[in-house]
């Protein structure tokens, strides 16, 4: 698939079985673009936080971000980490670089995100105080805190989008750039490596995201 | 967002603007740029549905196996 940047809506590629593919009262066309704007005015948002002071991590701000992007398409299901639907468990199944996976059981979702969120923050504070910053143990926790929202897959859908906001949040409250990811294929084979490698999984991830951020020239 | 709390305080980048690395440059992270990374995450959120769908499937049949086993 080629990367459609900047360019108009042409196609949707989403599987007209997930839950957020269409918002009621929108076309596929519209959920997408209303989507994207949230989410961009969103990311906005949380670079001048993140410049006014240090972003702390939780299950609570997770589930703020998914509902700013989701919540005027889908009230019932934004924000709302999955959980027990008439007496049946939200279980979500997603596929990453030909490996299947299942989301964290809902009874241990919110421990669990919660445990990530901790995980993330007390790296960030040991990277604050630490001098010189070294970015690569930064950009390693902001990719150590995204592969792990993914790897949970809180939400019902929308998982990846909320995810992207973690990890750019995490770069962002560290002191580095954000970041987008040009080769799709590329992104998925790392966060397939992420998910199942032995000794540092995140480390690929993490360097090429490094080597996106040590590659720029003036804009 | 609902909460920001602050951890110590301090950051290490003195600017106080925030920056996204986009085609291989850094630009300020006004809209324009924002909207470059919310696209981009979209389009990695719904990339292959076929892919998608066999992979889900193959992900269900995992399940049943584990649960009958």
């Amino acid at each position: 698939m080629t990367p459609s940047h900047g360019a108009p809506f042409r196609g949707f590629h989403d599987d007209e079985e997930s839950p957020f593919f269409c918002a009621a009262g929108h076309t596929p066309e519209e959920t997408w673009d209303i989507s994207v704007d949230r989410l961009a005015q969103l990311l906005v948002k949380l670079g001048l936080v993140a410049k006014s002071g240090a972003i702390e991590m939780s299950p609570e701000l997770l589930c703020s971000w998914h509902r700013e992007i989701f919540g005027e398409l889908f009230p019932d299901r934004a924000g709302r980490l999955r959980g027990f639907r008439d007496g049946q468990a939200e279980h979500v199944y997603f596929g990453v670089h030909d490996r299947g996976y299942r989301g964290t059981t809902p009874r241990e979702l919110r421990r669990r995100v919660g445990k990530i969120c901790t995980e993330f923050n007390t790296a960030a504070i040991a990277i604050r105080d630490s001098a010189p910053n070294d970015s690569i143990d930064a950009v390693h926790a902001a990719t150590r805190l995204y592969v792990k929202v993914l790897r949970a897959h809180p939400f019902v859908d929308g998982n990846l989008r909320a995810g992207y906001v973690s990890l750019n949040t995490g770069l962002l409250t560290l002191g580095l750039d954000t970041v987008e990811f040009t080769d799709l294929k590329l992104h998925d084979e790392l966060l397939g490596i992420a998910f199942v490698g032995k000794h540092d999984p995140y480390r690929p991830l993490a360097e090429h995201i490094a080597e996106t951020i040590g590659d720029t020239k003036s804009g | 967002m609902s909460k920001h709390t602050n951890t110590n305080g301090s950051q290490s980048n003195g600017s106080q603007t925030a920056y996204a690395v986009i085609d291989g440059k850094r630009v300020p992270l006004d809209y324009a740029a924002a909207r470059r990374l919310a696209l981009n995450a979209h389009l990695l959120a719904l990339g292959d549905p076929k892919r998608a769908a066999q992979m889900v499937a193959e992900a269900e049949r995992a399940e049943r196996e584990r649960v009958t086993a």
